[in-house]
């Protein structure tokens, strides 16, 4: 990897974190198109491992871009990666936030208040309905639906909730 | 702010860091139900409302949801020093663990029972999502713009994303145009001045 090659990385991962409007994952094609076909630094198999611990580790899915980094250039490149991903679109994120804050007052940002939020509702409840699919048994959607009736009623702790999921799991039940 | 006397709030900086990197490592397969949990229910540092509020604005904006989530919160609390804190937490140790995780990809990838698990966690992790989304749904205002257009517009996005699957950009334009513009409406015919 030449410097050059860096920079064009970084500068295109700081540029498309700027078009992830509704979160990383949205420009996750983009990225391949940047990593594996465009520079072909790496392969279509490494991009997919890095979604898929993305997906399977905790702590926010854009974390795969520090997978990324690693296996192009170990932790140096994994620091770089997910710096170039999240701080342009921090620094624009404080400073909305401090704008909209100071002018709480302003009747616009009180509209949007009020009226973001059930949109919001919505695309998680989308979120969910679209991931269901993704199962293929109907067994498994009803562990779900189980699941999603336990979050929504009750206050079990949901890391217990995870365990047993993890559990189960492991032994073949679901 | 009247909500302030019944809210609690982190007491130090340290805390901020510490909650933010507990909910963090909860977060499998979506951090935003831990966080809920934890801040509006546990911890009651939010009330649903606001909770949603900050939710809804850290969708909008380009990035990382959850990181411009927990960076405002931070700053809402210790204003700059506030948000690269919460922010640092949410990030720091999940990238110790799936960078150790990266390093072992090959022997998790083989292991049956671990695909198992994976597999049993990603089913609670959708559970949660939906279970979350249901929990919130009481966060959504009502006083102002009644129940029926907030409503209308939950069932109209989850159809038009969830079931079309159009995508997110126009669904947010339209829906939440729309929405927006009903509150303007209500508003301004309540003349409710409101501080947040």
């Amino acid at each position: 990897m030449s410097v050059t090659d860096w920079i064009s990385i970084l500068s295109q991962f700081a540029f498309l974190s700027f078009l992830a409007v509704g979160g990383v994952m949205s420009v996750a094609p983009d990225m391949h198109r940047v990593v594996v076909v465009e520079l072909s630094i790496l392969s279509n198999e490494q991009f997919l491992a890095a979604i898929t611990l993305g997906k399977l580790s905790p702590g926010p899915n854009a974390l795969f871009v520090a997978v990324l980094g690693y296996q192009i250039a170990g932790i140096v490149g994994a620091i770089a990666m997910t710096g170039a991903m999240i701080i342009p679109s921090a620094i624009f994120a404080f400073y909305v936030t401090r704008w909209r804050r100071e002018n709480s007052h302003r009747l616009s940002v009180q509209s949007f208040s009020i009226g973001a939020a059930p949109v919001v509702v919505g695309l998680l409840l989308s979120t969910g309905f679209v991931l269901i699919q993704s199962f293929s048994d109907v067994f498994t959607m009803i562990c779900v639906l189980v699941v999603a009736l336990i979050v929504w009623k009750s206050r079990l702790h949901l890391m217990s909730l995870m365990a047993i999921g993890a559990l189960l799991g492991a032994i073949g039940v679901v | 702010m009247p909500s302030q006397d019944i809210n609690q709030k982190p007491r130090t900086i340290f805390e901020l860091f510490c909650v933010f990197s507990l909910i963090t490592l909860q977060g499998f397969g979506g951090v935003i139900s831990i966080m809920q949990r934890h801040l509006v229910e546990q911890r009651k540092w939010f009330s649903q409302a606001e909770f949603l509020e900050m939710f809804a604005l850290s969708q909008v904006l380009p990035g990382p949801n959850v990181c411009n989530l927990a960076l405002m919160i931070g700053d809402r609390f210790f204003g700059t020093r506030g948000a690269l804190v919460a922010l640092s937490g949410i990030i720091i140790l999940p990238m110790f663990v799936i960078l150790t995780l990266a390093g072992s990809y090959d022997q998790i990838a083989a292991g049956s029972h671990v695909a198992g698990a994976i597999k049993g966690m990603s089913v609670v992790a959708v559970g949660m999502t939906f279970g979350t989304a249901l929990r919130l749904l009481s966060g959504i205002q009502t006083n102002i713009v009644g129940r029926v257009i907030p409503t209308l517009v939950v069932l109209l996005v989850f159809y038009l994303v969830g079931c079309l699957r159009i995508p997110i950009f126009w669904v947010i334009l339209f829906c939440g145009g729309g929405s927006f513009f009903w509150a303007r409406r209500s508003l301004k015919n309540r003349r409710v001045v409101k501080e947040i």
